[in-house]
């Protein structure tokens, strides 16, 4: 028996350091939790933008209203934005939103799909809406380092609260944090994608990655 | 009795003039606190959406929902206008008007402080200078007349102990009328969470004008959403 519980133990503990050694997602090589100016996990945001951003990066700009976040432009219509916690927090980045416009370029839903699935792997949730000129696609992958525990919590919560109607689908890529919480709900820490795709072609692609719990160190997400 | 009705109907029509006048300070180019925003959707008319002042005006108009759902709409004469709104809320109430407007170009109109206090309705409830050599050479505030006493006083008792307890010493960085934070949070530390109003803050260079800032907040709104849960 004691030796049973002892393989328990040993189990959950191997099942523990494999999830903490899970890569952490990223969105233009930025993790969720970065520090503004410590370091994590050996590497500095600055650095980041320095070594592996240099070369696309056209402008970015530290704006502090109304709290403290990054702009940054990049090549091939891409922008970024990352949002900050609060200074008790470490000033970690809670929201990184990648916005990228595909006009004039011929790339089709099920590429820009395959894309999140190769970078973020299978998503968790996902939301569709076809029509006959546009179609939308909403996918949800969980931070794969979150305690299992954590995030069976957050799927069962996902059953109840994420059920977007049509119209809800069609226009994600305009709801705010404070929507988006209800959706997902306050407890949701992972990516965030959305697709709008028009005549079969896509349009605008957008992909977060999220701390619902760090984001409420700012801001209050819960309120009525 | 028809001199006396005469009287009272005149002195009522001079009120309500007085009280129209007084709310008339309470708007950036005619729009203002809990009214409708534009619904992002439907942004086709300009003037629909924002109003004859704003659409004459307009250079672009971008819609954003970082963290909150807010429209940057610059404007002719280095003017950028943000409004921020409720999206989740009935009727998508503006909780949160911003001006900021640049000089040079446009030149500074010479009568331009008198023109700003002109707007604020005149009767100002507070002429703040900010401290020698500062970027910000005044904040002038006018609390929303229409606020409850309750809530005024509580506004003006936050102000009145910010300002008492501005630091001495000349040149004090921790001054908090040095330059007003950018930062919601900050902002409403000077501004306290229960303020309504408008306030203009003035930048100076060399004694003059070098650009303003005019705001219309409710931050009893903005704190409960733009902010962490107070305990």
């Amino acid at each position: 028996m004691r030796r049973l519980a002892l393989a328990c133990v040993a189990l959950l503990a191997a099942a523990q350091i494999a999830l903490a050694e899970e890569p952490r997602q990223r969105v233009m090589n930025i993790p969720l939790d970065m520090p503004l100016n410590e370091p994590l996990d050996g590497e500095v945001l600055e650095g980041i933008y320095q070594e592996k951003l240099g070369d696309i990066l056209r402008d970015s700009v530290l704006i502090n209203a109304p709290s403290p976040h990054i702009e940054s432009r990049f090549t091939e219509n891409r922008s970024l934005q990352l949002w900050f916690s609060s200074e008790g927090d470490g000033r970690r980045v809670f929201w990184a939103r990648l916005t990228q416009g595909f006009e004039g370029k011929d790339m089709k839903p099920e590429d820009a799909l395959a894309n999140f699935d190769a970078t973020f792997g299978k998503p968790d949730r996902i939301a569709e809406l076809a029509g006959e000129y546009g179609s939308f696609w909403i996918l949800l992958k969980l931070d794969p380092r979150l305690p299992e525990a954590r995030r069976a919590t957050i799927l069962k919560q996902l059953d109840a609260s994420f059920n977007p109607t049509p119209s809800q689908i069609a226009d994600f890529g305009l709801t705010d944090l404070r929507t988006r919480a209800r959706l997902l709900t306050p407890d949701y820490r992972g990516a965030v994608f959305f697709l709008a795709a028009f005549k079969g072609k896509v349009g605008s692609v957008q992909t977060d990655l999220i701390d619902m719990v760090r984001a409420q160190t700012v801001l209050n997400l819960t309120a009525p | 009795m028809w001199q006396a009705l005469a009287l009272i109907g005149l002195m009522v029509a001079l009120s309500v003039r007085a009280f129209a006048d007084e709310q008339s300070g309470q708007q950036i180019l005619g729009l203002s606190l809990g009214q409708s925003a534009a619904d992002p959707s439907a942004l086709g008319d300009p003037a629909a959406a924002f109003g004859p002042a704003i659409a004459k005006d307009i250079k672009s108009i971008a819609f954003a929902n970082e963290p909150m759902s807010n429209y940057r709409i610059e404007l002719t004469d280095s003017r950028t206008l943000r409004l921020w709104f409720d999206a989740a809320a009935k009727g998508r109430p503006i909780f949160w008007i911003a001006l900021t407007q640049g000089y040079d170009p446009p030149p500074v109109p010479a009568d331009q402080y008198d023109r700003i206090v002109r707007d604020l309705g005149n009767a100002l409830d507070y002429h703040i200078a900010g401290p020698t050599g500062a970027p910000l050479g005044a904040l002038l505030i006018k609390i929303d007349p229409a606020l409850p006493n309750k809530r005024r006083a509580a506004v003006r008792r936050h102000i009145d102990e910010v300002v008492a307890n501005r630091p001495n010493e000349l040149g004090a960085q921790d001054d908090p009328f040095v330059e007003l934070p950018d930062d919601i949070e900050r902002r409403l530390e000077t501004l306290g969470d229960a303020f309504r109003g408008k306030f203009v803050a003035i930048y100076t260079i060399s004694g003059q004008i070098d650009g303003t800032m005019t705001e219309l907040i409710d931050a009893a709104v903005a704190s409960g959403l733009l902010l962490r849960p107070r305990k």
